[in-house]
């Protein structure tokens, strides 16, 4: 794009109209969980990593889990990446099958 | 056991030194015994702290104290950014460790060393399990006869 921002690939849309869903943002394994099957475990911190350098995520890694163990982080879109779901959507772009 | 045997042998010769005391040194008697009821205070303390950890017979405590980790994830530090391993390394392993803390809060064991061996395969890149299976295929190949 003229304006430096890298658009994001078909997959990584998903990942962003599934975070739009979320108001106060979502973990990893919730995002594969409600993609029914389109994004894996595995894949989806390479996605959201993406994202996250693209501009259209924010990442929350709180201090401390209701555990011993190590915090989740909790993604975010932000506006940028509402944005890029609003174009998507206006273009009539598939989300799942659109090609990067 | 042992800190009582020594809060014994602290008294007995406290008594002992009282007995053979003179009535002036009764303070510096008190200051001692006062010093002893610290000491123990302290050792109790500590003690109690440790069976917390190690001494309760249960599993599930020493569990707790200690998270389970990904077992490459020091091989992963050592060649990864920093930022690279924060962001597609260390979520893995968040993961994993909410899912065995979850199942070990529903008491399922097996579930819990599940999470951690799904935990451990799921982390590795794509690309490196391309390379591993290239590596078998290159030992296979060498004992191939011919």
């Amino acid at each position: 794009m003229s304006n430096g921002i890298a658009w994001p690939s078909g997959k990584e849309l998903e990942v962003l109209r599934l975070l739009q869903s979320a108001v106060k943002g979502m973990y990893g394994l919730e995002i594969v969980e409600k993609s029914d099957g389109t994004i894996g475990r595995a894949s989806v911190y390479i996605l959201l990593s993406r994202l996250e350098t693209k501009g259209f995520v924010d990442v929350t890694r709180p201090e401390k889990a209701d555990h011993p163990g190590m915090p989740r982080p909790i993604y975010k879109v932000n506006g940028l990446g509402k944005k890029a779901v609003a174009m998507a959507e206006i273009m009539g772009m598939n989300l799942a099958g659109a090609r990067s | 056991m042992s800190t009582f045997k020594y809060w014994e042998a602290d008294m007995k010769a406290l008594r002992e030194q009282f007995e053979q005391a003179d009535p002036r040194d009764l303070q510096i008697v008190i200051a001692q015994l006062e010093e002893s009821k610290r000491n123990l205070e302290r050792e109790l303390g500590r003690a109690s702290k440790l069976i917390t950890i190690s001494d309760t017979g249960d599993d599930k405590a020493v569990r707790l104290a200690k998270p389970p980790k990904i077992y490459w994830s020091g091989l992963a530090r050592f060649f990864m950014t920093n930022s690279r391993y924060k962001s597609l390394v260390e979520p893995h392993i968040a993961d994993m460790q909410q899912e065995v803390y979850e199942c070990l809060g529903r008491g399922d064991e097996w579930g819990a060393r599940r999470a951690v061996i799904r935990g451990n395969i799921v982390a590795v890149p794509s690309w490196l399990w391309g390379v591993i299976a290239t590596g078998i295929w290159r030992i296979v190949e060498l004992f191939k006869p011919g």
